[in-house]
């Protein structure tokens, strides 16, 4: 099997049925970047790298889960959204602890204030860490993974109509923050 | 309108009134018009070590369920048995311990054991030669708090003798257990030392390559195979890489991120740590100190890794009446530093300075014997 030329599902089925780790490796090559970038963009503030080992992992460990009725992208970041979720738990369950632990002692201190002069790139992270992650989430798939919204109501279980309005809020709030940010500078 | 399957954004900007779309398709140029993130290096590899590593354990689950009961399960219970009686007897003859070692006298001691070639050799004071690389690094460092020119010329000559024995992988020599605490102690210890002796640069840089290497997929380090990590190991390699990042290491930061995480992964309810995320051994305080000291020394970066550092903190105690162990002394002096807890900081290194140098009641004396004591006494302060 040529691996370089083969598409998404047919290295995808390859690794369902015979376990293929070169096809596997093939499809992380191919992947990497976006997952690591679908983390960073879904407000992850660290572990970026290993949300994406993970992801790739567990989509390993549910490969005969696939079915090719459903396109690859779908199927990773339905396992991405899972992650994620799941990592989102785990912090909310160590916040509640550390919480209910030292209820009674001094205030910690707090996150360390962005550097003065941050740049564009700092404006557009914090517009979209001020946005809800139900509407952060339409972003990321809609905007910068480019899928069809068909795909985005796919994987985050939510109809298509959800989806526009969903995208049409983000982006109203999105320019907001810009439009707000630039004038607070100027 | 109804949506076809390849129905996008590019559709959804053209139904919408014509000043939306405009402004829309300006942030979405925005959201779009950086640059995206790149994996670091070996990315892939790591992934895939990570695939095998879970095949295997899936393997070795099936196995299990067939395997007989092992009779070196019931020899490691003995051996067990043993070091504990061993550890009672060392924390019994804690008490007829009396003589207080002062802090220049330690250091004057060092400078005497130098060997010529720059190292000190654990196995003439009563520890073992195959840490001799760990404890060159210890004893340099404890100088370096000390100062001076004299003090200067030993920690350079340290530093030679490091950078000889460093190997082609990047590690300073010694197997298995030997080998991992060896690399991860002279690692701190040099980039400790670069901003004073910045020929070491280069021999840290090639140490993280080692350092890369041996981290495991879930981001910990261990000396035996199937393993993510031991806390204590993982606590020292994250020991050297923040030191090695504040040094401009960028290299250190990925790996660094790995390892905090499979810590915070070892960190059980009420702060308690164990020392094999997949295992309910019960904590020591060594251990816990070791831990708390990593995370509340990633707080500044991560707040939340902070937070849980100060409860796992919050766990320790001072304790006077529980044994001479150096190596626990040393670890709970840093964690109540870095917690704020001076005054407790401060007892715990002056007890841990008031107790002798001979190290035949020390619980680790056999590893460094009086290099060990020696060095970590002064470096708690």
């Amino acid at each position: 099997m040529d691996y370089k030329s083969a598409d998404d599902i047919q290295l995808m089925l390859t690794v369902r049925d015979a376990d293929d780790h070169q096809a596997f490796a093939e499809l992380v090559n191919r992947y990497q970047n976006i997952l690591l970038n679908y983390f960073i963009r879904s407000a992850v503030e660290y572990d970026m790298e290993d949300l994406a080992q993970q992801t790739f992992l567990r989509l390993y460990r549910y490969r005969q889960n696939y079915r090719p009725s459903a396109k690859f992208t779908t199927f990773l970041f339905l396992m991405a959204r899972q992650v994620w979720i799941d990592e989102l738990r785990k912090r909310q369950r160590r916040q509640k602890l550390v919480e209910e632990l030292e209820r009674q002692t001094e205030p910690f201190a707090a996150a360390p204030a962005p550097e003065d002069g941050a740049d564009a790139k700092h404006d557009i992270d914090q517009a979209l860490r001020s946005l809800p992650d139900k509407l952060r989430q339409v972003v990321v798939l809609g905007v910068y993974q480019e899928l069809p919204y068909a795909e985005v109501s796919e994987i985050l279980g939510i109809p298509v109509g959800t989806v526009k309005s969903r995208m049409f809020n983000a982006l109203a709030k999105l320019k907001d923050f810009l439009l707000k940010d630039q004038g607070g500078k100027s | 309108m109804s949506c076809g399957l390849d129905y996008g954004l590019a559709d959804h900007l053209l139904e919408l009134p014509r000043a939306d779309a405009e402004s829309f398709s300006g942030v979405v140029a925005a959201l779009r018009g950086f640059q995206s993130a790149q994996v670091s290096e070996g990315f892939s590899d790591r992934v895939m070590a990570a695939v095998k590593a879970s095949e295997k354990r899936e393997d070795r689950r099936i196995y299990r369920q067939f395997k007989p009961v092992s009779p070196w399960h019931f020899l490691k219970i003995a051996a067990c048995a043993i070091l504990a009686l061993s550890a009672l007897a060392f924390l019994a003859d804690r008490w007829f311990s009396s003589n207080a070692v002062a802090e220049k006298r330690d250091v004057a001691w060092l400078l005497s054991a130098q060997e010529p070639d720059g190292s000190w050799d654990p196995a003439k004071h009563g520890g073992s030669a195959a840490y001799r690389p760990a404890l060159t690094a210890l004893s340099a460092l404890a100088l370096a708090r000390e100062g001076g020119t004299q003090c200067q010329a030993a920690i350079s000559r340290a530093c030679h003798s490091l950078a000889a024995s460093q190997l082609p992988s990047g590690c300073f020599g010694g197997t298995g257990r030997q080998e991992q605490y060896n690399h991860a102690i002279t690692t701190f210890a040099l980039a400790s030392l670069a901003p004073q002796f910045p020929e070491v640069r280069p021999v840290v840089a090639k140490a993280l390559e080692f350092m890369r290497s041996s981290q495991r997929a879930a981001g910990g380090w261990d000396y035996v195979d199937n393993s993510d990590g031991n806390t204590a190991l993982t606590a020292w390699n994250l020991r050297a890489l923040a030191c090695a990042e504040k040094q401009g290491f960028s290299e250190a930061r990925t790996l660094r991120c790995r390892g905090l995480r499979w810590l915070r992964n070892a960190v059980r309810s009420e702060g308690r740590v164990v020392y094999h995320t997949d295992s309910r051994e019960s904590e020591s305080e060594s251990l816990t100190a070791l831990a708390a000291y990593a995370l509340l020394d990633a707080g500044g970066q991560y707040p939340e890794l902070e937070r849980l550092g100060r409860v796992v903190a919050g766990r320790l105690t001072v304790a006077e009446d529980s044994g001479t162990d150096s190596y626990r002394d040393y670890a709970k002096a840093l964690a109540f530093a870095a917690a704020g807890e001076s005054a407790q900081s401060r007892r715990v290194a002056e007890r841990l300075r008031s107790t002798p140098s001979a190290t035949d009641d020390d619980a680790w004396g056999m590893v460094g014997g009086r290099l060990y004591t020696s060095a970590l006494a002064i470096l708690a302060n």
